[in-house]
C-alpha cells in the first residue's frame, strides 16, 4: 500500500496529517487495519469547539468482526471535522486507510506536540518484521 | 529465529466469574502498557456466563433476560470485539495479553495466530480443524469448536479465545452462538469420547501451540508483586467465594 509522502505516526498505528492552516487529520495506518481485518463499524465523535481531548485520549472505536479497537487524539486539541462516509462504508479503513479513509480533523492546541511524531521511516521501523521460518 | 520474548502462563484452577476477571484483566493491560508487567497469558474457565460484545448488542438471545436470570446466568457486557457468547466450566478460556510489535509473529493478524493455536491443538489430538474465512474461529466437521474475540487497547491484545473442551451445550437453547444462526457448536469431548484429556493437560498443550503462533516463549510462572497485587481480587475470591460478590448485569470493564 503506497503511504502518501509527509504524514506523521503516532506509536499507536495512527497518521497524522498536518494541512497549511494547521489543522490535523488523523487516520489509522495500514498495519492497524491489517490487525483489526474486516472493519464493520466505527464510532465517531462528534466535532466540537469547546471539549479538549487531551494526547492519548480515546476518542472512539473501530470494530470488525471480532475486534475492537479504541483510537486515541494523537495530540491534545478539539475535533473540528469527522468523516462520517465512514459509518455507511466502514470497510474503506481496510481498503484506503490513508486516503477515503480520513477518521477526524483536529485544531491541536500545542504546536509543539506535533513534533514529538514520528515520521515514516521511524515508523516503519517500529513495526515486527515477519519471522520467515513460520510461514502459516 | 531470534529468542522470542517471553510470557508468562497463569491459570486459575477453578472456575471463576466474568465480573470478577475483566476488571482484573483491564488493570493487567493498564499494567501492561505501562511496561510493569510481561506479556501474560490466564488460562481459566468461568462460572456460567453469556456475554455480549463491545456494543452490547443482544438479538441473539433466545431466551429474554429475566428468564435467563431465573436460570442463574448472568448476562455481562464485555469490551471485545464480536457477538453474544456463552462461557461455563469445562471450557477453557485463553487470555493472551500482549503488546502487539513485541515480537515478529505480530506481523501475521493476531485473530489468525490465534486460531492458528487452536488449530495446531485440535490436530495434535487427532481432530481435523480448520480456520473459515469471514466466520472467525476453529472450526471442526462437527461445527466450531473454539470462538474468538478480541479487544485492542493501546494495541495490548486482550480477551483472547475460548476452547470447548468438555462443556455442556445446554447453552445452544439460550443464545445464538457468534450470531452465528444454522452454525453447529461442538466440544472436543464430543469428537474424541472418552479419549479427551483433561482440561488442564490441553491448557498446557495449548500454551505451547499458541507460544509458537504468537511468537512468545509462554511458560508457566508464580506472579511477581505486581501481577500479584493486581491478581489479589482473584485470589479472595478463590479463597472465600462469599467475600465477593460480583454482581449480575454488570458493565465489567471499560
Amino acid at each position: 500500500m503506497t503511504v502518501p509522502k509527509g504524514l506523521k505516526f503516532t506509536s499507536h498505528h495512527q497518521w497524522v496529517k498536518v494541512k497549511p492552516n494547521g489543522h490535523i487529520v488523523v487516520g489509522i495506518t495500514d498495519y492497524a487495519q491489517s490487525q483489526l481485518r474486516d472493519i464493520t463499524y466505527i464510532e465517531l465523535p462528534e466535532p466540537d469547539p469547546v471539549h479538549v481531548f487531551q494526547a492519548n485520549d480515546e476518542v472512539g472505536v473501530i470494530e470488525s468482526n471480532k475486534t475492537a479497537a479504541p483510537y486515541l487524539a494523537p495530540v491534545s486539541g478539539v475535533i473540528t471535522a469527522v468523516n462520517t462516509r465512514l459509518l455507511d462504508s466502514p470497510e474503506l479503513l481496510n481498503q484506503d486507510p490513508y486516503g477515503a479513509a480520513w477518521i477526524f480533523e483536529m485544531k491541536p492546541a500545542n504546536r509543539k506536540e506535533l513534533d514529538e511524531l514520528m515520521d515514516q521511516d521511524e515508523y516503519e521501523s517500529t513495526l515486527p518484521e515477519e519471522d520467515e521460518e513460520e510461514e502459516l | 529465529m531470534k529468542d522470542r520474548p517471553l510470557a508468562r502462563a497463569l491459570r486459575f484452577v477453578r472456575p471463576v466469574p466474568c465480573s470478577l476477571v475483566y476488571p482484573v484483566m483491564e488493570h493487567l493491560v493498564d499494567a501492561r502498557i505501562a511496561d510493569q508487567i510481561p506479556d501474560t497469558v490466564l488460562f481459566l474457565e468461568h462460572e456460567s456466563v453469556i456475554t455480549l460484545g463491545h456494543r452490547g448488542r443482544d438479538q441473539h438471545l433466545l431466551l429474554p433476560r429475566h428468564e435467563l436470570e431465573r436460570l442463574g446466568i448472568p448476562v455481562v457486557h464485555a469490551t471485545r470485539g464480536g457477538d453474544v457468547t456463552y462461557h461455563g466450566p469445562g471450557q477453557l478460556v485463553v487470555y493472551p495479553i500482549c503488546k502487539l510489535g513485541a515480537a515478529e509473529a505480530d506481523a501475521r493478524n493476531w485473530l489468525s495466530n490465534l486460531e492458528e493455536a487452536g488449530i495446531r491443538l485440535c490436530a495434535e489430538l487427532g481432530v481435523p480443524a480448520w480456520r473459515v474465512p469471514g466466520q472467525t474461529g476453529v472450526w471442526t466437521k462437527k461445527g466450531k469448536v473454539a470462538a474468538i474475540g478480541v479487544r485492542f487497547r493501546r494495541w495490548v491484545a486482550h480477551h483472547g479465545m475460548s476452547l470447548n473442551v468438555r462443556v455442556s451445550l445446554d447453552f445452544t437453547r439460550w443464545i445464538v452462538p457468534c450470531g452465528l444462526v444454522g452454525k453447529p457448536v461442538t466440544t472436543l469431548a464430543v469428537l474424541l469420547g472418552e479419549t479427551c484429556p483433561t482440561l488442564e493437560t490441553i491448557a498446557d498443550r495449548l500454551r505451547i501451540h499458541l507460544g509458537e503462533t504468537i511468537g512468545r516463549n509462554v511458560e508457566w510462572g508464580c506472579p511477581d508483586p505486581a501481577m500479584s497485587e493486581i491478581l489479589k481480587p482473584v485470589a479472595e475470591w478463590m479463597a472465600d467465594p462469599s467475600s465477593q460478590a460480583p454482581p449480575l448485569d454488570q458493565t465489567a470493564g471499560r
